[in-house]
């Protein structure tokens, strides 16, 4: 274990820690973060890489202290859409400059009516990585000041990113794929259930 | 424009638009001839295959050769390379562009994505087959043609204006509500598209 004192008093409050931002370690920084908040689980998976597994209604706790703690770099924010969970998987990246270490907090939502705070009070940056999410995977991001139209223009089809969106289907009813070639299209790729790799 | 009204409607075996070739006096003849030789091609890219377009322009093919040179605004443009996928959006600027265009103009499909949507055949974002929401003169067909096929090209080009066959222009008029109902399922026009009218004129 890193030579922080990971004395209980001192961690209950990371800004009165004896420590500057930066110098702390990746796995210092987890432990801090495990013995903060109650029922984060954390994992170092290297000493430039760890886990935060946490509950959505946790997360901007956990991402406030590890700004806090020098992890203020929001890299970006990915969705992840886990079928057969019936869940959707949030991932923040964040980084330290001082650590030269990256800390995902992952947490997980319903994949009925999706929706989860938003996190653009803490870092700013997010608001267009949730804009894409909410347009490629329909996940609501109540609290971001800009949640428009992203990428997608004249889009009436379900939000594509999702696993169970047959783009091949959706792309021949929409552009006429078969229009000229019918023969092209083999009909089993026609019932496909999307990507092969899933 | 009574007689292009007449010959609207015609369709190829494939069940896309096609126009007659309209009866060209002796001036029609030599104004085609010498406007064939002095084109300007819309500096307008899509898709990977703008990677091609610098070395045409520059002194290692040098278009201007075929008195051919770039230009930066569509209202001065004769050509349009459409030079691989067009997403929706992308779509709509191109038919937004090629609506500015003067007459007579020409379209060309660069790269197997215009043709039948290449790599991204079942992409939710891309078209995949330009000709269905503007009339395209001629395809080069390759993923991506080299530059030796955008010229041979434009020798067919020249060929073909000087013979009267590079119609795709009256095509698009004559025809405008095949082309006009395949753009309107994939995108929608912002009110303040107001090209409509000089159109259909
Ligand atoms: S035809 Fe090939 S090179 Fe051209 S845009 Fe498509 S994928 Fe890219």
């Amino acid at each position: 274990m890193v030579e922080d004192s990971l004395d209980h008093t001192k961690a209950m409050d990371p800004l009165k820690g004896d420590y500057k931002p930066g110098s702390i370690k990746l796995e210092g920084a987890l432990e801090r973060i495990k013995r903060l908040i109650d029922g984060v689980e954390v994992e170092a998976r290297s000493i430039k890489r760890g886990v935060i597994k946490v509950d959505p209604k946790l997360k901007d706790l956990v991402l406030k202290n590890l700004k806090e703690m020098g992890f203020d770099h929001f890299v970006l924010l990915t969705c992840i859409d886990l079928i057969d969970e019936d869940r959707f998987e949030l991932v923040y990246h964040t980084w330290s400059y001082g650590t030269k270490g990256l800390i995902m907090v992952k947490t997980t939502i319903d994949r009925e009516d999706p929706s989860i705070g938003s996190v653009v009070p803490i870092f700013r940056p997010a608001i267009t990585y949730e804009r894409e999410i909410k347009e490629m995977f329909g996940v609501d991001f109540p609290g971001n000041p800009r949640l428009t139209q992203f990428i997608l223009e004249d889009w009436e089809g379900p939000p594509p990113m999702r696993k169970d969106f047959n783009a091949l289907q959706y792309s021949v009813e929409r552009f006429g794929t078969d229009i000229r070639y019918p023969k092209s299209l083999p009909p089993h790729l026609l019932n496909d259930g999307g990507d092969d790799n899933e | 424009m009574t007689d292009d009204e007449q010959k609207g409607g015609l369709l190829d075996q494939n069940g896309y638009p096609i126009t007659n070739l309209p009866e060209r006096g002796f001036v029609r003849k030599v104004a085609d001839w010498a406007s064939s030789r002095s084109m300007w091609l819309l500096w307008y890219c899509t898709g990977c295959g703008a990677v091609e377009l610098p070395p045409c322009f520059t002194s290692r093919y040098d278009m201007e050769r075929y008195g051919i040179g770039p230009m930066a605004t569509p209202r001065q443009a004769d050509i349009l390379l459409i030079t691989g996928y067009l997403s929706v959006k992308t779509l709509k600027r191109v038919v937004r562009s090629y609506e500015q265009m003067n007459d007579p103009k020409y379209v060309f499909g660069h790269g197997s994505c215009t043709i039948d949507g290449g790599m991204y055949w079942d992409s939710y974002a891309t078209i995949k087959d330009v000709g269905l929401y503007v009339p395209v003169d001629i395809y080069i067909a390759g993923c991506m043609p080299r530059p030796e096929a955008i010229f041979h090209a434009f020798e067919k080009l020249q060929v073909m204006i000087g013979k009267g066959e590079a119609v795709g222009w009256r095509n698009y008029k004559e025809n405008y509500q095949f082309f006009r109902g395949n753009q309107d399922k994939v995108f929608k026009r912002g009110p303040n598209w107001a090209l409509e009218e000089p159109v259909l004129k």
